[in-house]
């Protein structure tokens, strides 16, 4: 062993005393370990909202460590590090325990509002299908009373047109509501109105007024008695006094057409005289809403 | 004074029985101190709390040093050194324990956001 040899063996002696020294009095693992699992769990805020006890008896244990340590009791010293640790995992294990139940609570609370949200949303569409369908039932319901309306309406018109028909002593025929003017009204092969034709004349010119929609034929006719072109004559010229008649009382000559037809279409036989009376007549016919008559 | 020896043989061979069997109780006995039945109180809880499941590593430390605790104990009487280790095996089993809770209301935790996540899923649906 040389002189250098020497030199290199002490000073590795004095650094591993150096070490040792360092280990045995201040640089014992556990104990530095603990140091500093202790100072994170005590600077971690959700172990100190959770675990605070924990925490206090961690550092119960790490101040014991370090009074043994600085008694160089390190068994002791070690011991207490230890039990300084664990409890400091605890506390950290405690507050993890608790942090998870705040979320379970969290989550469940979410998915209370969840389903309170859905259900909410699910009463809305069902109120307002039924807002909806009840609109609709309303819409219908109006359409209904409308329509009835309406019906009840035409219904009502239609009676009024039939009493004031009535009034007139219509007859209703095919060809639409006819008014006769028999042969009474006339005198024997005269073409003048008698007074006695007046009242109905006055009810007639009055139901056109009512109703400007409707135009009037007037058809005249005669008994068999007398040459075809007289009859055919007196019938046309009867017709025509009962439009002028009709003229008189204010309705508009172009709503009466005029023809004859002589001692065509008898209502009755030509044979006697009640007959033949019957059949010299001039005919009203009254068109319909739309002013059309059928032709004969 | 000889005529007592015999009595006093008696007397000494039953204060020797006596001790004898004092001590065959105290050795035959696991003698149990304080730590010993906490360390062993904490185990029975963090295996209830179900550490053997969630938290293993710091359940079997708990119980392998109880065991020793015990053995210290009986054997070599090393009362001192045998709670210290039944305080270990404490701190041990709490840890365990609590780890073993944190880790199923962590469990829990993650169920539920699941089922919320679902729910959302579901709900988010638009309704016709």
């Amino acid at each position: 062993m040389n002189k250098k040899s020497k030199t290199v063996l002490a000073v590795g002696g004095v650094v591993a005393l150096i070490l040792a020294g360092c280990a045995t009095t201040h640089v014992d693992p556990p104990l530095v370990e603990a140091r500093d699992e202790v100072a994170k769990v005590q600077a971690n805020p959700d172990v100190v909202r959770f675990a605070q006890a924990d925490i206090d008896r961690a550092r119960g244990y790490l101040a014991s460590a370090e009074a043994a340590d600085h008694k160089d009791d390190m068994a002791l010293a070690a011991h207490d590090s230890y039990l300084a640790m664990q409890t400091a995992r605890l506390a950290r294990a405690t507050a993890d325990e608790h942090l998870a139940q705040e979320q379970v609570a969290a989550a469940q609370g979410q998915r209370q509002q969840l389903q309170l949200d859905a259900r909410q949303r699910d009463a809305n569409a069902a109120r307002d299908r039924a807002a909806g369908a009840e609109q609709r039932a309303a819409g219908a319901e109006q359409r209904a009373a409308e329509a009835q309306a309406a019906a009840e309406s035409a219904n009502s018109k239609a009676l009024d047109l039939r009493s004031e028909l009535d009034q007139l002593h219509a007859t209703q025929t095919a060809r639409g509501p006819m008014v006769s003017f028999g042969d009474v009204l006339f005198d024997t092969g005269a073409d003048a109105l008698k007074p006695g034709a007046d009242q109905n004349l006055d009810r007639l010119a009055k139901f056109l007024e009512a109703h400007p929609e409707r135009r009037v034929l007037a058809e005249g006719y005669t008994d068999s008695v007398g040459a075809d072109d007289y009859n055919f004559a007196l019938s046309q010229r009867r017709a025509q006094a009962l439009k002028n008649a009709l003229v008189a009382r204010g309705v508009d000559r172009m709503r009466i057409d005029v023809t004859g037809f002589g001692k065509q279409y008898a209502v009755a036989s030509n044979g006697d005289a009640g007959g033949r009376q019957l059949n010299r007549r001039v005919e009203v016919v009254i068109s319909d809403a739309n002013g059309q008559i059928a032709a004969r | 004074m000889k005529k007592f020896y015999p009595i006093l043989g008696h007397i000494v061979l039953g204060g020797t029985l006596a001790g004898v069997l004092v001590a065959g109780c105290a050795t035959a006995a696991p003698r149990t101190t304080e730590p010993l039945v906490q360390a062993r109180v904490a185990i029975e809880q963090a295996e209830r709390a179900g550490a053997g499941e969630y938290a293993p590593e710091f359940l079997n430390a708990a119980r392998a040093k109880l065991a020793r605790a015990d053995e210290d104990a009986r054997t070599s009487g090393k009362v001192g050194h045998a709670d210290r280790l039944a305080d270990e095996a404490q701190a041990d089993a709490q840890l365990a324990a609590a780890r073993a809770r944190a880790k199923k209301a962590e469990l829990a935790a993650s169920e539920v956001a699941k089922g919320v996540d679902a729910l959302k899923v579901e709900t988010d649906r638009p309704t016709t």
